[in-house]
């Protein structure tokens, strides 16, 4: 940019003054008969819109609301910001727009409301583009099927539960279990896979999401992360719009032909405040009191994740929305719903959780509807009796506490599946990249583990990691690269991990 | 079953023009008392109001309000009656006037639920916009 002189400002001040359009519009206005719980109820605005924008002129500023209701005779909105700043009579003038919240390469690595507006305290955000917080999902002919893998790192799901990019994948299970640990690890694993990331907070306490950023920025991942955050404290009406203006900012890159992964942590928090809305609306209620139109809250939302084919730019939006239940009970509405809208579930599990397995991750009801279409083909190949194995050793399991007589092939299977189950144990904020998941599973489902202790095999399974990154470096760039295991490759393998069973003497 | 203001409003309306001249007093009359016996005073206030929204739905008359920072002469007005009443379509206009300093000059001019803003404040403010984008 040319260093300006004060004779080019007055210039360009001259030539805003001389274009800007001060012509008065005929507007549509309306007082306000009600107001409080973040919500309004207006007279008059006869030819106002739904989901129009309306501008409350208080007298402390401008507060921007949404409508959400046109009765005979009033209008219901709800109120974006300070409810107790707007008194009875003030008045309302309609936008004729539709909300909408800045987008762009700037609110990468950036904390911002719902609307868009800054967090952090890094200063103003330039906006590139508005995008409407509400658009219609992308046609059929604008789609393309799942094919291309998201690694989130976690063993146990990039093995068994593989997750495809424009693939939504519900993280569901109790509080305090690994819902979000899941979420963020995948997040932190983006990194280098042509991926940004969109993480929107709905009623999630600060000091949480404070943590998640720090961990992130600390990680590295806020270079192509950005945070949505409607706290716990925020109104009803900031958490319900937050996941669609999250959305909005994750449809800007996928226009644009980039991967996009968002999480939304969580959706029944989302429903609750919908509810909330709904319920001072007047809205009839319906089951558990959630308005008639809460499977439609989420499925609008869930339908705009995609994949989109190479016409319409070939970019996509995963999308890993999050579901906390009460005592596991799958059954409730908002659980069942938003299972029947997504691809497949990832279940967290309690009993495996303080069995000390975590990811809890139950494997019998986990499920990707997208398959192994999303898994690179060597995954594939290494994995493929994985799932099998796992879900007949908890079978054998149960069984086997009432009886020790059993059959050599049983044993041989209850072997390995304690072995899996080991093998499945990660610590947070360790994602495995895909290469060396191939190494394990390699070892493991070729019986190369079978013959070492249960309780040594973490400690193998590090080691054999660590001779991987230094003596087969080539193989496993070379796995990474092509993504695929060919009979040389598979040699290979069995060398090196013969090679490091022997180097420590195993 | 509870009688709400506006059937009351429409009631005294509609009875009120198809009563002849001589019963016209009577009916506002028989209208309180019925009110009396319905239990129904105290809505008189919201009654008066959605009767004078019925009255002007009816008689096509328009409610209009002109703020302006100083003292608007008769020919502006004039003006400005003759556009409000082209915008609006409607044939008789309501008007109340009224001092506002704060606009700092020009008029805003309401009509119905339409408001035309063409104040300095406005525009002073819309310029600011302007400039902060």
């Amino acid at each position: 940019m040319p260093i300006k002189t004060k004779d080019h400002i007055v210039e360009e001040l001259k030539g805003k003054i001389a274009n800007l359009n001060s012509d008065s519009k005929e507007e549509l206005f309306g007082k306000v008969i009600e107001v409080g719980d973040g919500i309004s109820v207006i007279s008059g605005l006869s030819d106002v819109m739904m989901s129009e924008m309306l501008e409350f002129k208080s007298e402390s500023g401008s507060i921007y609301g949404v409508v959400l209701n046109l009765n005979e005779g009033s209008v219901g909105a709800i109120i974006l910001g300070d409810s107790s700043k707007i008194k009875e009579g003030d008045e309302v003038i309609a936008t004729k727009r539709i909300l909408e919240v800045p987008v762009g390469e700037n609110l990468i690595g950036r904390v911002v409301d719902p609307l868009g507006k800054p967090l952090d305290m890094k200063g103003d955000i330039k906006a590139e583009k508005y995008y409407p917080i509400e658009k219609i999902a992308p046609g059929v002919i604008t789609r393309e099927s799942v094919k291309e893998p998201v690694q989130t790192g976690i063993k146990a799901v990039d093995a068994m539960i593989p997750i495809g990019r424009g693939q939504r994948e519900l993280i569901i299970g109790d509080r305090q279990i690994g819902k979000t640990a899941i979420a963020i690890d995948t997040i932190i694993n983006q990194k280098g896979q042509n991926m940004k990331c969109v993480y929107v907070a709905v009623g999630q306490k600060e000091s949480k999401v404070a943590s998640i950023v720090a961990k992130l920025e600390e990680e590295g991942a806020m270079k192509y992360t950005t945070v949505v955050l409607a706290g716990a404290s925020d109104p009803a009406s900031m958490l319900y719009i937050s996941p669609y203006s999250g959305t909005a900012m994750a449809e800007y890159f996928a226009d644009k032909g980039e991967d996009v992964l968002i999480v939304y942590d969580d959706l029944s928090k989302h429903a609750v405040s919908y509810r909330e809305i709904s319920l001072l609306l007047k809205r009839p209620p319906g089951r558990e009191a959630f308005p008639g139109d809460v499977f439609y809250l989420h499925s609008r939302l869930l339908e705009r994740s995609c994949k989109l084919n190479k016409d319409y730019g070939g970019g996509s939006i995963t999308s890993l929305p999050i579901i906390e239940t009460q005592a596991g009970d799958v059954s409730a509405y908002i659980p069942t719903n938003v299972i029947s809208i997504t691809d497949g579930q990832i279940y967290l599990e309690p009993d495996l959780f303080y069995q000390g397995n975590r990811p809890a991750v139950n494997v019998g009801i986990s499920v990707s509807r997208v398959g192994s279409s999303a898994q690179i083909k060597a995954m594939k190949k290494v994995a493929g009796k994985i799932k099998l194995e796992a879900a007949q050793y908890r079978e054998l399991a149960a069984f086997a506490q009432f009886g020790s007589d059993l059959d050599e092939e049983t044993k041989k299977k209850l072997e390995r599946g304690k072995r899996l189950v080991e093998i499945f144990k990660q610590g947070q904020y360790a994602p495995i990249p895909v290469e060396e998941q191939v190494l394990v599973y390699f070892a493991i489902s070729n019986g190369f583990m079978d013959d070492i202790e249960v309780e040594k095999i973490l400690t193998f399974e590090k080691d054999l990691i660590e001779y991987g990154r230094n003596n087969a470096k080539e193989l496993l760039s070379r796995i990474k690269e092509s993504g695929l295991l060919e009979e040389k490759d598979q040699e290979e393998l069995k060398e090196t991990v013969t090679a490091c069973k022997q180097a420590f003497s195993y | 079953m509870k009688i709400k203001t506006k059937q009351y409003a429409r009631a005294l309306f509609e009875s009120y023009e198809e009563a002849s001249k001589e019963e016209k007093d009577k009916i506002l009359t028989n209208f309180v008392k019925i009110l009396k016996d319905n239990n129904d005073l105290y809505l008189l206030d919201r009654i008066v109001v959605d009767f004078t929204e019925t009255w002007d739905k009816n008689k096509n008359i328009v409610r209009a309000e002109i703020s302006s920072a100083h003292k608007i002469d008769e020919k502006t007005e004039d003006v400005l009656v003759k556009k409000i009443k082209e915008l609006s379509s409607a044939k008789d206009i309501d008007i109340e006037k009224k001092n506002n300093k704060k606009l700092l000059g020009g008029v805003v001019v309401k009509y119905g639920d339409r408001i035309l803003d063409s104040s300095i404040s406005t525009r002073l403010k819309r310029l600011q916009e302007e400039f902060s984008s």
